[in-house]
């Protein structure tokens, strides 16, 4: 028989229990933490089990569906569940992501890098160069309202390797940019930010540039060496950043040409507001009496989402030409060949919508036309997505496109935005193909004479951007070289034999190819709602 | 003779609120469909639930740890000093999950731990995150633990017979 002393027995009683305490808590996650389930490769569990379970659940209204938010208390281990069984299900090439053990990766941005393919195309691009995220107070503020921090300039990368070239495309009227402090002029060239040279190859050189031309918020202010298109002379600039409204057409007019009244229409964005704004823009170029020619300039227009692509191509073509044939089909993968996987919905051809949308417009009021059978697309690297459908469409429908420019970026793709635990998740989901079931134009649309990187072939002439000319001047050599093709099919400039390559911009930064517009990568995209 | 002592009714009521910590958990944040599958509509809805209910399964296991310690303490007053040092360990804990404690606190126990254990508890501070709520709910369990203690106990009657 044992004699054990009482005080003894207290103690290791209390030493136990306050041990199997702390365990408890630690081990079972009590109090937030842990959660975990056991990986098993190639083992998926609906994505619907693991939704809206949150690390960090927000409260509130979700801005998208003004209802609250539907996040309840979970893990990051749910988090990367769900991306996990999504990619799975949705993923256009879920069958090339290596499956990987999401309880190894502390942030769910990290691991949904790990879910796509790392195959190459045959032209030596990596097959998925679509994939990305961006916090979704962020994508909330942009998709419905196209605001953005920023100085409403979009700046071009045309060398991204020292001697790096970044010029000003365009400026956004009212804008920090078009500020009398700052004028930035289409061309100016950037020189220097906050003290760093644009050729700084160092890695702290590169942030501060890339944290001077990419603020993160509003009211940073950051300074810029700038020489103006036609100086020899630098001058400083110091510019604060703001809330910008993407102004998404621009320069709506009518050139009067020998041959017939030619309407010029820049198109930069598809966003919410482009709706409204294209709509205004037809019914400018209709007041009699009309235009016979329509130049449609999307060198910057990266994408967005595909119903204003849609009314556009409509408005452009008009329902004679259109006369009930589809504006695109998606394919998703292979195990959703009759549905719509997010939607639910059956897989039917998107129509040429011939009505509103509702994106900045009352649904279903009727769209103007302007019934042409022809159109003078202005395209170049940075013509991306759902313009490329808008190119891809048209052809689908026999309008004829000329191109006037350079190679488009090359992305049949698109997906759905996902909201997930504060972030929006883009995963490509499916291809894009025409009334004639054409889609595959991973390496860009281009014009015929194009001499490197050509793409799917087009009638048209390859032409440099330029720079030195306000864009819708008839003088800007490439919508000079459009009015001449016109008038002189066949007719092209000597081409400019500059690399095209189109890359898509992943983060922000001068680490992308050559011929870059800088924009925010949503807008590269073909966005369905 | 223990029954109907104190410590009975300390150690049922912690076995009890030990329990419902645990049906709660499982029903509120662990996976519904994997572990009831029969029950799986009942669960959504209480998974569903965010706010203090999120946080019930804190509340319960301090409560009932809160009890335990008490139960093993040799006086009311122990059983009062060590439940407080529970309050206090179960709130460092929860706080432990803030990132500015857990990057460090990670490291020293990745450091010390052997590295079965380390990866068994490593979760809770990789991944977890601090929240408000659950340390509401720890002190408020911790603190009903309390009242409950002086309650049952009486003012001078010595816990442990």
């Amino acid at each position: 028989m044992f004699l054990i002393d009482k005080r003894c027995l207290h103690r290791f009683l209390l030493i136990g229990v306050y041990t199997l305490g702390a365990f408890g808590i630690v081990a079972s996650g009590s109090g937030g933490g842990g959660g975990d389930t056991d990986w098993e490769p190639g083992v998926f569990l609906p994505a619907n089990t693991f939704w809206a379970k949150c690390a960090n659940p927000r409260d509130g209204i979700n801005p998208s569906t003004n209802r609250p938010f539907s996040d309840v208390k979970g893990s990051t281990d749910d988090e990367n569940n769900f991306l996990r069984s999504y990619s799975n299900d949705t993923y256009l090439w879920y069958d090339e992501i290596i499956d990987q053990d999401p309880s190894l990766y502390d942030s769910p941005v990290n691991y949904f890098d790990l879910l796509k393919t790392n195959a190459i195309t045959a032209s030596g691009r990596p097959k998925d160069r679509f994939h990305f995220t961006i916090p979704s107070d962020e994508w909330f503020q942009i998709a419905q309202s196209g605001v953005s921090a920023g100085y409403g300039a979009t700046f071009v990368l045309l060398s991204a390797t020292p001697p790096r070239e970044v010029v000003v495309a365009y400026t956004e009227p009212g804008s920090p940019a078009e500020l009398p402090s700052a004028n930035l002029l289409r061309g100016a060239q950037i020189l220097e930010v906050d003290g760093a040279d644009i050729n700084d190859a160092t890695s702290s050189g590169t942030s501060i540039i890339n944290a001077g031309l990419f603020p993160e918020s509003a009211g940073e202010d950051h300074t810029f060496e700038v020489l103006d298109p036609g100086s020899t002379v630098s001058r400083t600039v110091s510019i604060t950043s703001a809330n910008v409204a993407s102004t998404p057409v621009q320069n709506v007019g009518v050139l009067t040409t020998g041959s017939g009244r030619v309407g010029y229409l820049l198109f930069n964005d598809h966003i919410a507001t482009a709706e409204q704004a294209l709509i205004n823009a037809i019914e400018q170029l209709n007041v009699a009496p009309g235009i016979v020619d329509l130049v449609l300039d999307l060198r910057y227009n990266s994408g967005g989402f595909l119903d204003i692509a849609s009314e556009l191509a409509y408005m452009i073509a008009g329902p004679n030409k259109i006369d009930g044939q589809p504006f695109e089909t998606l394919r998703f993968n292979d195990k959703h060949p009759i549905t719509d996987p997010v939607t639910g919905a059956p897989l039917l051809p998107t129509p040429f919508h011939a009505t509103t949308q509702g994106f900045s417009t009352p649904v279903g009021q009727a769209l103007p036309t302007l019934n042409l059978l022809r159109v003078f697309v202005l395209v170049g690297s940075g013509t991306c997505s759902a313009s490329e459908s808008i190119i891809n469409s048209l052809r689908g429908v026999d309008v004829k496109v000329i191109l006037i420019g350079s190679t488009t970026c090359g992305k049949p793709y698109g997906f759905y935005p996902t909201n997930n635990c504060g972030t929006t998740f883009f995963t490509i989901q499916f291809q894009g193909v025409n009334a004639m079931n054409f889609g595959d134009y991973t390496d860009g649309y281009s014009p015929e004479n194009t001499i490197n990187n050509p793409g799917e072939l087009l009638p048209g002439c390859s032409v440099e951007d330029d720079f030195s000319k306000p864009l819708g001047n008839e003088t800007e050599a490439r919508l000079a070289a459009a009015l001449v093709f016109r008038d002189t099919p066949g007719t092209c400039p000597t081409p400019s034999g500059r690399p095209a390559t189109g890359s898509a911009r992943t983060e922000k930064g001068l680490i992308a190819g050559e011929s870059t517009v800088l924009k925010n990568p949503w807008l590269k995209n073909r966005i369905l709602r | 003779m223990i029954r109907n002592s104190p410590l009975t009714w300390r150690l049922g009521i912690a076995s009890l609120s030990l329990l419902i910590a645990i049906a709660v958990y499982c029903f509120a944040r662990l996976y519904p469909p994997l572990l009831f599958e029969s029950i799986k509509a009942t669960s959504q809805i209480l998974a569903s639930q965010t706010g203090i209910f999120g946080s019930a399964p804190s509340l319960f296991y301090t409560l009932s740890i809160g009890l335990l310690v008490g139960a093993c303490a040799p006086t009311l007053w122990g059983a009062r000093l060590h439940c407080l040092l529970w309050i206090t360990l179960a709130g460092f804990l929860e706080m432990s999950q803030l990132p500015t404690l857990s990057r460090p606190l990670s490291t020293w126990l990745a450091s010390i731990l052997p590295e079965t254990s380390w990866e068994i508890v490593r979760p809770y501070w990789a991944r977890g995150a601090f929240d408000p709520l659950d340390m509401l709910a720890t002190l408020m369990g911790g603190l009903i633990a309390l009242l409950l203690l002086t309650c049952i106990s009486g003012s001078k009657q010595n816990v442990s017979d």
